[in-house]
């Protein structure tokens, strides 16, 4: 009966999607569901979904990460000036790519090998890490494809999904079996629930916790590249809630930030599909800035705060 | 007696050897590089301004981060304080005292909403001020038609960004805290919290109720340094996207050099010599003519480098135990 109950719990992220997806069907008159706001909505959750699948492998492994939104727009930034100056937009992919997976390593290795709170660090990188991008900037506000030498190519909305969902499933792809079948899944899982049994258990950590940062940063990579070639213009504040969104978006997937053995590869995808219509429907409600805000930490703490109610200690948490 | 004297003055000493240092090292080095100004004149005052503003800040962060609670939600706090305290002053006519009051008591009602929900629903505190940190933020942002709090040209409220003011408000504060935190139960058991969560509550320390009242505590100290950030700028925009968290950047390097210099001093102190630290440099920078992008860039390097040296610090302290313990055991096995 027990086992069952838990297969039914594995279901509830999906639920609240569904249930998610209804209201706001309801509550837009069908808006929500229109062809063109679907083609939006896929867009939208597309760089949410990259930054989140390889966030689960960092939080899972018991890493907090608040750099996410900082590294993203540094990525782009340097990413579409390396466009501007070559006119290559594979140039700029691997600029992308590059510079993501060495702040990956860079953050990995601080993970590893440097006895300090990793959040407080990932805090103050994410702060040097804007400023540095507005230095890169210097008078500029933001880098614009179209100042480019040669002509660089443009998408169509249809054309622009169709890349968003290669670039997606791919990645997808890599990380369900890196999760599912590769050592390293189970050592993220075993990492983020007790350190010291991962340590016992002969895990080699340093290796797991760079592996994951590396495997977070290829997502951000990734996202940096779509959200270039999709908007055009990237700035210093391009991506800046992406951050906040991961994090929602991993609870709303059913996974615990503190990571552990609840981690899942899943709740990459369903959780940021789950932020996107739950921001694309309070907006397309017609609600202010503040409302979808207090909408949004309502919804988190509620989803926590449930998912958690069967694990308490006398001690307060720390 | 003579020896807890010389204790005292040596603990003293070496409290204020930092900030003097830092203080005659910019000093020196700006007139090296020919620019005049640093640390004289206007620019102390400035000086004085950003460790008052940011000490608060330290001070407001100390109190729960060095009991392992991560506190996101200081920087809404501040906001919703000043926004919502000093729009109520202003219509009831206070003046610069009153609205100070209200707006301590603004940040206390905020931070007994955040310790509250945390005992409560027993998540882990960072979880929960991201979520409030949310919510107050899109309070402050409702408030005055999203226009925050604009009070330029009100020198008669605008006091606490000048000298002596500033120095006032924080003293005030300063001699409260001391005292909370060392002649108080409240003070042992924060203590004990910080040093043995489990010890503490075993022996029967009250933990909620100290949460509570940290969280209390940091909420007025956040709506101290809001309004010497109004005073400063006569206006506070709202903010929304947890773009508030970036307050706490402040914090961080006050709070690690707090924590260095509490075993000399009280730790209240040693976060505001930090905060000085911090000032001398900021302004040194500034001299120096460092861009503001550059300034933020060095300022986090300084924090990184001594958060590693703060977190790595025993280390070195064990390998040079372990040293001499096997120095004396291989002069013993000599012998």
């Amino acid at each position: 009966m027990k086992n069952r109950w838990e297969t039914i719990k594995n279901y509830f992220p999906l639920l609240g999607l569904l249930i998610l997806v209804v209201f706001f069907s309801i509550a837009t008159g069908g808006a929500l569901l229109s062809p063109i706001s679907l083609q939006s909505l896929l867009n939208q959750v597309i760089a949410t979904a990259l930054v989140a699948l390889g966030s689960v492998f960092v939080f899972g492994s018991g890493n907090f990460d608040m750099s996410l939104g900082a590294c993203l727009s540094l990525s782009a930034v340097l990413g579409g000036m390396a466009d501007i100056a070559t006119g290559s937009l594979i140039v700029a992919f691997l600029v992308c790519i590059g510079l993501s997976l060495l702040l990956g390593l860079l953050k990995g290795l601080f993970a590893s090998f440097v006895d300090v709170p990793l959040f407080i660090v990932t805090i103050v990188l994410g702060s040097l890490l804007s400023a540095f991008t507005l230095f890169i900037l210097g008078d500029a506000s933001a880098v614009h494809l179209k100042d480019a030498l040669q002509p660089l190519p443009s998408f169509s909305f249809s054309q622009m999904s169709v890349i968003n969902l290669v670039v997606l499933l791919s990645y997808f792809s890599l990380c369900l079996v890196l999760f599912l079948f590769m050592p390293i899944g189970r050592q993220v899982k075993i990492l983020g629930g007790n350190a010291v049994t991962a340590r016992q258990s002969g895990i080699p950590i340093k290796k797991v916790k760079v592996g994951a940062f590396l495997i977070g940063a290829l997502g951000i990579g990734l996202a940096a590249f779509v959200i270039l070639v999709r908007v055009r213009n990237i700035g210093a504040s391009t991506a800046s809630s992406m951050g906040t969104d991961v994090m929602i978006a991993l609870v709303l997937g059913g996974m615990p930030l503190s990571g552990g053995p609840r981690s899942r590869i899943s709740a990459g995808l369903v959780g940021a599909t789950s932020i996107t219509v739950l921001n694309a429907g309070l907006t397309m409600m017609g609600l202010n800035i503040a409302v979808i805000q207090i909408f949004r930490a309502v919804v988190f703490l509620v989803v926590v705060y449930v998912a958690s109610m069967t694990y308490r200690t006398r001690l307060l948490p720390r | 007696m003579q020896a807890r004297l010389r204790r005292v003055i040596r603990n003293t000493l070496i409290t204020l050897a930092a900030p003097v240092i830092v203080y005659l090292l910019f000093f020196g080095l700006t007139r090296l590089m020919g620019k005049q100004g640093f640390g004289i004149g206007p620019d102390l005052r400035v000086i004085i301004q950003n460790t008052v503003y940011s000490g608060f800040i330290a001070l407001a962060v100390s109190y729960n981060l060095t009991s392992g609670r991560f506190d996101f939600s200081v920087g809404s706090v501040l906001i919703l304080s000043v926004i919502l305290g000093g729009t109520l002053a202003t219509q009831a006519g206070f003046g610069p005292v009153g609205m100070v009051l209200t707006m301590a008591v603004v940040g206390m009602a905020c931070g007994l909403v955040s310790g509250l929900l945390y005992v409560l629903v027993k998540l882990p505190p960072m979880i929960t001020s991201l979520g409030l940190a949310m919510v107050f933020e899109s309070l402050g942002f409702m408030l005055n038609s999203s226009k925050g709090i604009r009070l330029i040209g009100r020198f008669d409220l605008l006091i606490f960004a000048q000298f002596p003011n500033n120095l006032y408000l924080l003293g005030v504060a300063l001699v409260i805290l001391i005292y909370l935190l060392n002649f108080t139960q409240f003070g042992y058991n924060t203590n004990s919290l910080r040093t043995g969560q489990k010890n503490a509550v075993d022996v029967g320390v009250n933990e909620k109720k100290n949460a509570v009242i940290c969280y209390v505590i940091a909420g007025a100290l956040m709506a101290c340094a809001g309004a010497v950030y109004l005073s400063q700028y006569g206006y506070l925009a709202p903010q929304t996207g947890l773009a508030s968290i970036s307050f706490i950047m402040g914090a961080f390097l006050p709070m690690f050099i707090g924590g260095s210099l509490a075993k000399y001093s009280d730790r209240n102190i040693g976060v505001i010599a930090g905060a000085f630290i911090q000032a001398c440099i900021s302004s040194g920078l500034v001299k120096l003519g460092v861009s503001s992008s550059v300034k933020t860039i060095i300022d986090g390097a300084i924090v990184l480098l001594f958060l590693v040296y703060v977190s790595n610090s025993h280390k070195l302290i064990l390998k040079k135990l372990q040293a001499q313990k096997k120095a004396l055991a291989l002069s013993d096995a000599q012998a």
